[in-house]
């Protein structure tokens, strides 16, 4: 297996597409499959048209982002592209539209495709709209059928905490509301995740809930309960308030799955970025850089723990840490470039939350850094382009 | 905001006690496909279920009501029938309609899993079947009064090791108080003997004679200063004596409170032990104590003064050694004490007061520390603040009430 990945910061979303395919498959050779990253200030179909022409046949996949990371950078408007070429691997995408009308539907769907193309195994990479799916839906409804015989990983399209729309591309075209998949064999992949936030008060109840929206909390107003365990929450600063105190939502082991509010309803309820099962019992979370730095770096050793030779590396990355982190955001991708002292080929995205497990079971989960590795363990050695 | 938990044990622990919460509020949708969905959601994100089936009915009747993580049916049964370490098997009992539920796990499953399992299974079994609640509360109860019970131990734990890190802080200001007030005290009685020198030499009721009575005054007032730091660094070892601690309350509090419009309200238990103390030093203590609460209270108000016998176990939070105790706690009627100062407030010149040293507190902390005993403070802001002396009864006070 050979790899490319390349980031091109032109602002003409064609001539950046090209740019960015043609050094990607400079290293790689011809593609099997491409996976394909934009910002939302790029011309989306612009881009698509002109990495198909340079990647032939290839399988395409991919979204648009708030940003593509890159030679330890944040790229704000870029177009990523890594490539993937070798006789030994299998591809095929699926583009499913339609998720904010039945997300568990949409998800059996798309594994009945992925199935029906004789893929029996491999990983399956889930890139679904962030805004209108219910995430953890859609996952139970794909799992459900597909089972642990696949590994899961993936991250939500997002606009720049803009809630407005987001775009997900295979080679069949684009679409919005949708899900971009592409199940991959011949490949071994390790995903690990961490997001680095502690429980920093009592268990909490949600004692009313319906999908994203929570009523009550304790038996309370669920915006009252927030505030006061905030101290008070200053007028128009909710939203900042809400990233740095998420709610958490425990696992037998301990690991947190974080769940995030957006929005304050006047009725005195919460919108959350995905749904909150009612009666669940979880805690306010609270995080600072330091724990947040040494997550990603525990995900990243863990996903190359066991392979001596990573052919690329991808790092879906939760745009809330970059928000949070402010000036130490970069620390972490240095931390996670630093893993085994050399210049790793890879390629990052800001994500609207990310899809992969603390267990093999895929969750859906925010304020992650994710790092998917690739590679044989007797496999060529793959490059990277800037 | 309680302290962010970091270490594993603390974060699992609150997941365990979470989860069980969860279980014990648990209910599903009396649609059994919806009920499926539900139960899917839980086992998964609670657990890391990775395959799940509930069959209802037995032989020639029996269906999947529902499955998750299975290609196809035959898959189901094929595992079910596999005993191995990572499955979980309940059967549902107790009525006519029986069935089981199957969920996989990726690893094997320990005991502790499999309890909450069960209750999980219990749920669902609820929902399918209507099953009676009372068949889940034995498990349930159990297992919360043993987490009730890790909990206790955990908070005396923490509370144990605060303890340790404000003795361990404490000492070593100690040494260095200790250290520059010697120094300074001997700087101190060559200025004063000098000064007392010139007062000699000069002309009574001249002006140098004035100015020198001052600079003798002043100085006076540094050498007090200087002892209090000594007091705090070393506490002057402690010349003990077996001592009722009902007169040494009531040798100290008078002074505290004279010119204030504060008063004491006493409840002193009949039989209190008698303690083994420097009285003079306890009472220099409680007069700190006691002047804190006072000046406390500007408007006036009432410090209730109580006193009981204590027994202090082997597992404790205030790093004392298990036996007798006399426990004298002081509660004030001021506006409390914001929480960012507690742990600052036993620390030598700690003051939120103009005029003061910060040293009342520090000296009587190290007083009682140094006749190992403890001395801790809870405050809530707008209730008030009590502080909790512990002094270790005299062996002949507890053989005698033995005898």
């Amino acid at each position: 297996m050979k790899a490319g990945a390349a980031c091109s910061t032109v602002y003409n979303s064609g001539e950046a597409g090209k740019k960015a395919a043609e050094k990607a498959v400079e290293v790689s050779g011809e593609p099997v499959l491409t996976f394909l990253f934009t910002t939302e200030y790029h011309d989306h179909k612009a881009v698509l048209d002109s990495v198909k022409r340079v990647v032939g046949r290839s399988k395409i996949v991919g979204f648009c982002s708030a940003g593509i990371i890159a030679s330890g950078k944040v790229h704000r408007q870029a177009v990523g592209v890594c490539t993937l070429s070798g006789d030994e691997i299998r591809a095929n995408t699926t583009l499913h539209a339609g998720l904010s009308g039945n997300s568990f539907l949409a998800g059996a769907r798309v594994a009945d495709e992925i199935l029906s193309g004789g893929f029996d195994s491999g990983s399956v990479f889930i890139f679904p709209d962030g805004l209108t799916a219910n995430v953890p839906e859609l996952l139970r409804g794909l799992y459900r059928r597909m089972g642990p015989a696949f590994k899961y990983v993936g991250c939500c399209a997002g606009d720049n905490l803009k809630y407005s729309r987001t775009y997900q591309f295979t080679e069949k075209g684009i679409e919005e509301d949708a899900v971009a998949v592409v199940v991959l064999d011949g490949i071994e992949i390790e995903s690990a995740l961490g997001h680095g936030c502690n429980p920093a008060g009592e268990p909490l109840i949600i004692t009313r809930a319906k999908g994203k929206r929570v009523f009550e909390i304790n038996g309370r107003s669920a915006l009252d309960f927030y505030c006061e365990m905030m101290g008070s929450i200053p007028p128009g600063r909710f939203a900042d308030y809400a990233m740095r105190y998420p709610l958490g939502f425990p696992d037998i082991a301990g690991n947190y799955l974080i769940r995030d509010p957006v929005a304050a309803n006047p009725d005195g309820s919460i919108d959350f970025i995905t749904e909150i099962p009612d009666k669940s019992v979880g805690s306010i979370m609270s995080q600072v850089p330091e724990d947040m730095i040494s997550a990603a770096w525990e995900a990243a050793d863990n996903s190359v723990r066991n392979m001596a030779h990573p052919e690329w590396m991808l790092l879906f990355d939760c745009i809330s840490r970059y928000l949070l982190m402010g000036a130490d955001y970069e620390k972490e991708l240095q931390v996670i470039n630093a893993r085994d002292g050399r210049e790793p080929p890879f390629l990052g995205v800001l994500t609207f939350g990310n899809i992969g497990g603390f267990t093999e079971v895929p969750q859906f989960h925010r304020q992650t850094a994710q790092i998917i590795a690739a590679g044989r363990m007797d496999g060529e050695n793959g490059g990277f382009a800037e | 905001m309680i302290p962010s938990a970091r270490d594993s044990e603390r974060l699992q622990f609150i997941a365990e006690i979470s989860i069980l919460h969860e279980l014990s509020f648990l209910s599903f949708s009396a649609l059994e496909e919806e009920a499926m969905r539900e139960a899917v959601e839980r086992a998964s994100r609670l657990f890391g279920i990775r395959r799940m089936a509930v069959i209802k009915g037995v032989r020639r009747n029996q269906r999947v009501a529902g499955s998750w993580g299975f290609r196809n049916k035959a898959d189901i049964f094929k595992k079910i029938k596999e005993f191995a370490e990572n499955q979980f098997l309940y059967i549902f009992q107790g009525c006519e309609n029986t069935g089981v539920l199957f969920m996989e796990h990726a690893h094997p499953i320990d005991t502790r899993t499999k309890r909450l399992y069960t209750i999980f299974a219990r749920k669902v079994e609820h929902a399918l079947f209507g099953q009676s609640r009372e068949q889940l509360e034995d498990p349930l109860e159990k297992r919360t009064e043993e987490l009730k019970k890790i909990n206790e131990d955990l908070h005396n734990e923490i509370a144990w090791r605060q303890s340790a890190q404000q003795m361990e802080r404490m000492e070593s200001l100690g040494m260095l108080a200790g250290g520059l007030a010697r120094d300074f005290n001997d700087i101190l009685t060559a200025i004063l003997g000098n000064i007392s020198l010139c007062l000699s030499y000069s002309d009574a009721g001249s002006e140098i004679s004035r100015r020198l009575m001052k600079a003798e005054e002043a100085t006076l007032k540094a050498r007090d200063l200087t002892q209090q730091l000594l007091t705090f660094s070393k506490g002057g070892s402690p010349v003990k004596k077996t001592s009722s601690v009902v007169e040494i309350i009531g040798n100290s509090t008078s002074s505290a409170l004279s010119g204030s419009e504060v008063s004491c309200e006493y409840a002193l238990h009949e039989n209190l032990l008698p303690v083994d103390v420097d009285q003079l030093q306890i009472q220099n203590a409680i007069h700190h104590i006691v002047l804190n609460a006072v000046q406390a209270m500007p408007e006036g108000g009432t410090i209730r003064i109580r006193a009981e016998n204590a027994f202090i176990g082997q597992k404790n939070e205030f790093a004392l050694k298990p036996g007798h105790y006399v426990m004298i706690a002081f509660e004030g009627q001021g506006t409390g004490i914001p929480q960012e100062h507690l742990p600052k407030l036993f620390d030598p010149y700690f003051t939120t007061k103009d005029k003061k040293d910060g040293l009342g507190l520090a000296t009587s902390y190290s007083i009682i520390r140094k006749h190992d005993g403890h001395l801790s403070v809870r405050s809530v802001p707008g209730s008030g603040t009590i502080f909790c002396i512990y002094l270790p009864a005299s062996n002949a006070g507890i053989d005698g009430a033995i005898s």
